[in-house]
């Protein structure tokens, strides 16, 4: 394609209502031509129609979905601290809802990922889920308070004998989180009265139903340790 | 454009994770809120394309390799328009003079500007549904979407008011 063709589609390019082969030639077109400006100036004024869309409040379903995938395809582990207007209680609306929420999938990114909200004002509701195949967990909690909500999945129901423990790795030391037992679907939710640290990585392991105090079974989940960035 | 918040979940889970895969392709300078919302409009649109399509028997083919989600890059706005984001939006004033602007285009203008970003139409399905030529569309959206860019801030602004009719 020509520059008079791409321009005369550049409008409908950044509206996204061109067809996925005419992006394309419109793209590779871009890379070699002064239109590429006009292009990006188009495309942040469509960006900005976002901002006329309707309203939509995001269900928790989906905040539980995005944090599984993306701690799926980091290798295991997320944990997050959110804005204070991110806090449970508080109503989150599009497009602030995704604003805040995509400040957790993109501000860390690499081995012990640590998400601020990037502001300062960054209170900290620490989300962190954890995934080894079929086993999922996530912990929810405001960083030094109790209680910590504790979701685990995919972990079959053990025998009345033993029990899940969750603990927190804190400076090379497990400490006990809880101790619970799955349902016949694999699934527990509840809160354990544990004041979680953002420093702090967390470990499933099967250990005797009273517990122990020291891990001594199978290691079923384990975070990475994570910290805060320097400024 | 989808319709449905289910669907618009969908979207935003996918443009999410986009996102998160290739932060690399992420500035410094941009706005990270445009930047999402351009992504999540573009996956968006894909869905509802995608769904239109299985409705209606396969009218347009998926791409040759099935592949359901597309290139985690793809709809990822280049460096340009991410600079952009920054240049041209405003935190403040950015709903109030588009919500201005919008309402201020002839209607002709603002009814394909509607179709093409609220609805997620093609040109061409846009001149199909208004029985229109495809040059007048196109036009049209090129008119409009330049009024609108008129209305932001004119900051470095290179894109004149007049588009070709």
């Amino acid at each position: 394609v020509n520059c008079e063709a791409v321009e005369e589609l550049l409008a409908a390019y950044a509206l996204d209502a061109v067809d996925d082969d005419e992006r394309a030639e419109i793209e590779a077109h871009l890379a070699t031509c002064d239109l590429h400006q006009e292009a990006a100036d188009l495309l942040a004024t469509a960006a900005g129609l976002a901002a006329l869309s309707e309203e939509r409040e995001p269900s928790e379903a989906l905040e539980a979905r995005m944090m599984t995938s993306v701690a799926e395809v980091s290798g295991g582990s997320v944990a997050v601290l959110r804005p204070e207007r991110g806090r449970r209680g508080v109503t989150l609306r599009w497009p602030a809802a995704v604003a805040a929420a995509v400040v957790l999938a993109v501000a860390g990114f690499g081995a012990g990922a640590l998400l601020t909200s990037g502001g300062g004002d960054e209170a900290a509701q620490v989300v962190q889920v954890v995934r080894n195949g079929e086993a999922w967990m996530r912990a929810e909690a405001m960083a030094g308070e109790s209680p910590v909500k504790v979701t685990l999945a995919g972990l079959r129901r053990l025998p009345p004998s033993e029990g899940y423990q969750v603990w927190a790795i804190r400076d090379d030391s497990w400490v006990s989180v809880g101790i619970c037992n799955t349902d016949d679907d694999g699934w527990w939710e509840g809160d354990f009265d544990f004041a979680l640290d953002p420093g702090d990585a967390l470990a499933v392991t099967v250990e005797p139903r009273d517990g122990s105090e020291r891990p001594s079974g199978d290691t079923i989940l384990r975070s990475s340790a994570w910290e805060r960035p320097t400024e | 454009v989808l319709g449905d918040g289910a669907a618009a979940e969908d979207a935003v889970h996918a443009a999410f994770l986009a996102l998160w895969e290739r932060a690399d392709r992420i500035g410094e300078h941009g706005r990270l809120d445009a930047l999402v919302m351009t992504v999540v409009h573009r996956r968006a649109v894909d869905l509802a394309r995608r769904r239109a399509r299985s409705g209606h028997l396969e009218v347009v083919p998926l791409k040759s390799d099935g592949a359901s989600q597309p290139d985690a890059a793809e709809g990822i706005p280049d460096e340009h328009a991410q600079e952009a984001f920054a240049r041209v939006l405003d935190d403040h004033s950015t709903q109030t003079r588009l919500a201005a602007a919008l309402a201020r285009l002839p209607e002709e203008q603002r009814t394909v500007v509607e179709l093409a970003y609220f609805e997620g139409l093609t040109h061409r399905a846009i001149a199909e549904r208004l029985g229109l030529p495809g040059g007048t569309v196109k036009s049209r959206l090129r008119l409009g979407l330049g009024h609108l860019r008129e209305a932001l801030p004119a900051r470095d602004n290179p894109v004149r008011g007049e588009g070709r009719a």
